[in-house]
């Protein structure tokens, strides 16, 4: 047994040892923020083969609900058929209301505050497979501009998260939810500065925690959440979610607010990173 | 000097190459599934992560050292396809799988009620080295946490039954006795 555990076990814990030492020193960032060369190389591979093996995955969805949801497919195609005629009244419709909505930005002056960002759009790739984080891959990185922090967005200019990890053509978005994300904010209309902090029990309900208040804090629910831009992390302004519920701490002497973020996570596709922004106040 | 064909030794160096092509395959598949097919499958927001199953099944039949090896390269691989990289796997996977590995080389049998036992450990072992950090450094809320440890080894347990049986169809210890504690 000692004379195994000699011969075996001492030459595996130098050969792990060294395998760790290696990938933690491959996987570190570099000094300009991009991820190391062993990451890069793994969401090179990894990114055509999930969208390889996810269209298998759509393709094979469609076969199924070919031959086993045929009667649910004529009723459901007949539905569509009729919200196809009622989308393209609403299209019409949303036209006019582009051109007011973009009146009425330009009244608001909000145009004025945000000429300044730089943005480029990304897909999302795949969404980590991990039961204890929050994040997504995008098809974007370093070689377009990106840089580690960068806000990420939605089109309509709700925060989705921040950029974590980058590579030369991949980057990796800590959503808003994710356990490690930090952010300050605003709180209602009277500003009130608070820390968005991630909380594991919520980023399962698809929500997070807003925390770090003054002891003379008044929230309420329904209050709006917007980035502070204190920090220079993430511009000002961008809508976060809202408040909705106040519960104390463990302890009972403070107090914290739920966030319903403003961005319904499963449904992204598309997002936006600001590369660069200038605040005008 | 004369060398013949035989003393180059190349059955068994086609069998080593046979097994670990298989291995890899096996190391592969798994991934894939786990990481790719089932990450769409989060029964109550839980996903299953089955590769631990894998790394004890291939230690239990080839024992430890080979098991660790196993390990170590399930570890690296699970490490650089998770966005959170850390060098997790890649200490726990070929600790598993050496540990495994002995117990099956000198005291336990190699059937599946072991395996079970085993794989459910090494599954609940894994998970709760992922908790680990939230729970200790971002001083997260204990139960929410309990909770993905427990679910997620409940979804894992499914896939043992496929990795006992992929890896004991081939009898490879056969070729050799095992060592003794003695």
């Amino acid at each position: 047994m000692k004379k195994y555990l000699k011969q075996h076990g001492l030459r595996l814990a130098i050969v792990v040892l060294a395998a760790a030492l290696l990938l933690g020193l491959a996987s570190r960032p570099k000094e300009n923020g991009n991820s190391g060369a062993l990451a890069s190389t793994a969401n090179s591979l990894r990114i055509p083969i999930q969208g390889a093996v996810g269209s298998v995955v759509d393709w094979m969805r469609g076969i199924y609900g070919y031959i086993y949801q045929y009667d649910k497919l004529v009723a459901d195609n007949a539905a569509l058929r009729q919200q196809v005629a009622e989308l393209q009244e609403q299209v019409r419709q949303s036209a006019e209301a582009a051109d007011e909505n973009v009146r009425l930005r330009t009244l608001l002056g909000y145009l004025e505050k945000n000429t300044s960002f730089v943005t480029e759009s990304a897909m999302i790739t795949s969404w980590d497979a991990s039961n204890w984080v929050s994040a997504f891959t995008i098809s974007k990185g370093s070689d377009n501009g990106i840089e580690r922090g960068d806000c990420v967005i939605t089109e309509s200019g709700m925060m989705v998260g921040q950029i974590s990890e980058l590579g030369a053509n991949w980057a990796t978005v800590r959503s808003i939810i994710d356990v490690n994300m930090d952010a300050g904010v605003l709180v209602g209309d009277s500003s009130i500065a608070a820390m968005l902090v991630g909380d594991y029990a919520l980023m399962q309900e698809g929500k997070c925690k807003l925390s770090y208040f003054t002891e003379d804090t008044t929230l309420f629910t329904g209050d709006t959440v917007v980035t502070s831009g204190r920090g220079g992390a993430f511009p000002a302004g961008i809508a976060v979610g809202t408040v909705t519920e106040l519960r104390s701490e463990a302890g009972g002497q403070s107090f914290y607010a739920v966030v319903q973020p403003a961005v319904d996570l499963s449904l992204l596709s598309q997002v936006f990173i600001i590369k660069d922004f200038e605040v005008i106040e | 000097m004369k060398i013949q064909l035989s003393d180059l030794n190349l059955d068994r160096a086609w069998e080593r190459a046979r097994r670990s092509v298989l291995y890899g395959l096996y190391l592969l598949g798994f991934l894939l599934l786990q990481n790719v097919v089932f990450s769409h499958v989060a029964p109550f927001g839980v996903r299953a992560m089955f590769m631990p199953a894998l790394v004890a099944a291939v230690a239990l039949f080839e024992g430890g050292s080979r098991g660790g090896y196993f390990g170590l390269a399930a570890g690296i691989v699970c490490d650089l396809f998770f966005a959170n990289q850390t060098v997790l796997f890649t200490v726990l996977f070929p600790v598993t799988g050496f540990a495994i590995g002995l117990l099956a080389d000198f005291y336990l049998n190699r059937r599946f009620f072991t395996y079970a036992v085993l794989s459910v450990l090494s599954l609940f072992v894994a998970a709760f080295a992922q908790m680990f950090p939230l729970l200790v450094y971002r001083g997260q809320g204990s139960w929410a946490l309990w909770r993905t440890v427990i679910l997620q080894t409940l979804w894992s347990v499914p896939f043992i039954f496929p990795a006992y049986h992929l890896c004991r169809i081939f009898p490879w210890r056969a070729e050799g006795s095992p060592p003794s504690p003695y």
